[in-house]
């Protein structure tokens, strides 16, 4: 199979399978404020198979899906799962960052993915006494179509070929050539290359159903 | 077109075309991110990684070549996505920058342009300024900061030089032509006034040698000849008496004198001098009124004034003093046939004469005039028309009465 054809199968495959997904349940945070653990976060929005992430997700790019816990008025606790589709063994490479440090799995095909996705379970710390878990009533969830180091790459990248178009060769017989960027070429870098933007390509909110442990 | 619509329609036309810049600029800025982000690149690339994984089946040992090739790919393509992502922030970025170069390029062409015109301001101020000192002052004038220049202003400058140059040059040969001329002026009526009186003794002379020689004198010739030549030789005295005069002009010697008896005695004194003009003072102040003088010198320049009016054919000459502020004015005013107008641009100067050569110096003004400025004011004529002329004295007041 071409890749263009592994990629057209595996975002078919997403909407196929999400789309079997249940009415969207709200996503459950249980926690413990008296045993001082973790609190976890679970039941996550099916929302692999949307018109926005398909496409995102097989790009080859690294998809940042930025999890936030807010009560009305605060950001309560922060966690990311990035995706990203390795088009050479055509797998999933998943890495989940969250309370527990960093968590990676390797995922054959979309299936695997929706259904890890589904049965994800995300570590909330510092569930303690004083916590304000309790009060989240939001799970915001935004998409940002690569990584942070993927954009920084880009722009290393990017400012590169602009210096590239003002460098000046000096070559001499026997000695290695020197690549000079001019002043101008290293200014117009700088300025068009700076900050590459990662725009969000969907941002969206879930309600948030929270469980409370007894004593 | 008035001056006020001129700099608005400038106004609109560069506005004008300043949009049209920045339009082509903006339209610039998208130029290049769009072929380098086409469709056709993607395909391209998605392509040769479809090829890098066939060529990697089809050839196992070089699977690893393959696969970095395939990852290098990959990772072009991933970065072309991000800036896929990022086109219109790089657009407009590269916008602002192809605008923001724009705006320095024209603020600096306005700046720059507004230094050249203000620099060429003050050197046209400067060349202005030696214009009118040439006009002015007819002497060289020197640009030389200006004239080294190539520009217009530069030419303008060393053309006003060479001009100077010429026109200095000519008022020295005119002045200098001047000079000579008053001075063959002054040695023609010199010899003339010389040559007259020697000549008639010697013919006088001679005549009584030839007749002495023939022995055809008489006796009572001698006498007679004796008398024309010592006529002649006094004749010739006259002439250096008044050379000399003007020549050795004394300085006066100045005291408080009073203004309406000297004018009062002297027309008394002349009353007869001229037997067809008659004196009359008209006119004098209600309180005395001093002036610091030499009396003797300012009844030279009257009887100067009133010899001149009787050759003209003046009947009457009326006197008149008044006061102004610090000078005391005599006006002399005859009743003559007025001065010849070729005459008046030198009336003052010596040797300017409307007699014939040989009845008169034309020295008579100059030195009346000489007097009144040694005594600190001036001889002026007032007026002259067919009803006469008019001559002012004027002369310093004295605060003091006359000892």
């Amino acid at each position: 199979m071409t890749r263009a054809g592994g990629v057209r199968g595996a975002a078919l495959a997403l909407l196929v399978l999400t789309g079997f997904a249940s009415a969207e349940e709200p996503a459950r945070l249980r926690v413990d404020p008296h045993a001082r653990s973790a609190a976890s976060l679970d039941h996550l929005p099916p929302i692999l198979g949307t018109p926005e992430l398909r496409d995102t997700l097989t790009s080859g790019l690294t998809t940042t899906l930025a999890l936030r816990l807010r009560s009305p008025r605060t950001l309560l606790a922060a966690a990311s799962v990035e995706i990203r589709w390795e088009p050479w063994d055509e797998v999933f490479l998943v890495t989940l960052t969250d309370g527990d440090g960093r968590r990676r799995e390797t995922l054959d095909d979309p299936s695997q993915l929706v259904a890890w996705w589904a049965s994800l379970r995300v570590v909330i710390p510092e569930a303690g006494p004083s916590s304000r878990l309790t009060e989240a009533t939001t799970l915001e969830v935004t998409v940002l179509p690569f990584s942070a180091a993927e954009a920084a790459d880009t722009e290393r990248w990017f400012s590169e070929s602009l210096e590239g178009a003002g460098r000046t060769r000096t070559e001499k017989i026997g000695q290695s050539t020197e690549e000079n960027p001019s002043v101008v070429s290293r200014t117009l870098g700088l300025l068009l290359a700076t900050s590459l933007e990662r725009p969000e390509i969907s941002h969206s909110e879930h309600r948030l159903q929270v469980e409370v442990a007894s004593p | 077109m008035t001056r006020r619509s001129r700099p608005t329609l400038r106004t609109l036309g560069l506005a004008a075309g300043l949009i049209v810049v920045a339009g082509f600029l903006v339209r610039l800025a998208s130029l290049w991110p769009d072929p380098t982000l086409h469709p056709e690149v993607r395909t391209a690339l998605e392509r040769s990684l479809e090829d890098q994984k066939v060529l990697a089946r089809l050839d196992p040992e070089q699977e690893a070549r393959r696969r970095a090739t395939f990852d290098s790919t990959s990772r072009l393509l991933g970065r072309i996505q991000i800036l896929e992502h990022n086109r219109d922030v790089i657009i407009g970025r590269y916008r602002l920058l192809l605008l923001g170069l724009a705006s320095v390029f024209v603020l600096a062409t306005l700046v720059v342009s507004r230094s050249r015109r203000r620099r060429l301001e003050i050197r046209l101020e400067r060349v202005r300024g030696a214009l009118e000192d040439l006009v002015r002052e007819k002497r060289p004038v020197g640009l030389a900061g200006e004239a080294r220049h190539r520009d217009i202003v530069g030419r303008i400058a060393r053309m006003i030089e060479e001009t100077s140059e010429r026109v200095a040059r000519d008022h020295r040969r005119l002045a200098s032509l001047e000079n000579l001329a008053a001075w063959q002026e002054a040695a023609r009526r010199h010899a003339h006034e010389m040559r007259t009186p020697l000549t008639g003794a010697r013919l006088e002379l001679e005549r009584l040698r030839d007749r002495a020689r023939l022995s055809v004198l008489d006796a009572d010739e001698v006498p007679t000849v004796t008398e024309s030549v010592l006529e002649e030789l006094d004749r010739l005295r006259t002439f250096v008496e008044a050379f000399t005069s003007f020549a050795k002009l004394p300085h006066p010697r100045l005291r408080s004198v009073d203004a309406e008896r000297l004018l009062e005695r002297w027309a008394e004194t002349y009353s007869e001098a001229w037997p067809r003009l008659r004196l009359e003072v008209s006119e004098t102040p209600p309180e005395p009124t001093f002036i610091r003088a030499d009396p003797d010198m300012l009844r030279e320049v009257l009887v100067n004034l009133a010899e001149n009016a009787a050759e003209a054919g003046a009947s009457r000459i009326r006197l008149a003093v008044s006061v102004e502020l610090d000078t005391v004015r005599f006006s002399v005013a005859d009743d003559g046939p007025g001065i010849a107008a070729n005459v008046l641009p030198r009336l003052f100067e010596p040797y300017s004469t409307t007699r014939e050569v040989g009845q008169g110096m034309g020295l008579g003004l100059a030195i009346s005039r000489k007097i009144l400025l040694d005594h600190g004011g001036e001889l002026l004529l007032a007026r002259s028309g067919d009803d006469g002329s008019v001559f002012h004295l004027v002369l310093p007041s004295a605060t003091e009465p006359p000892a």
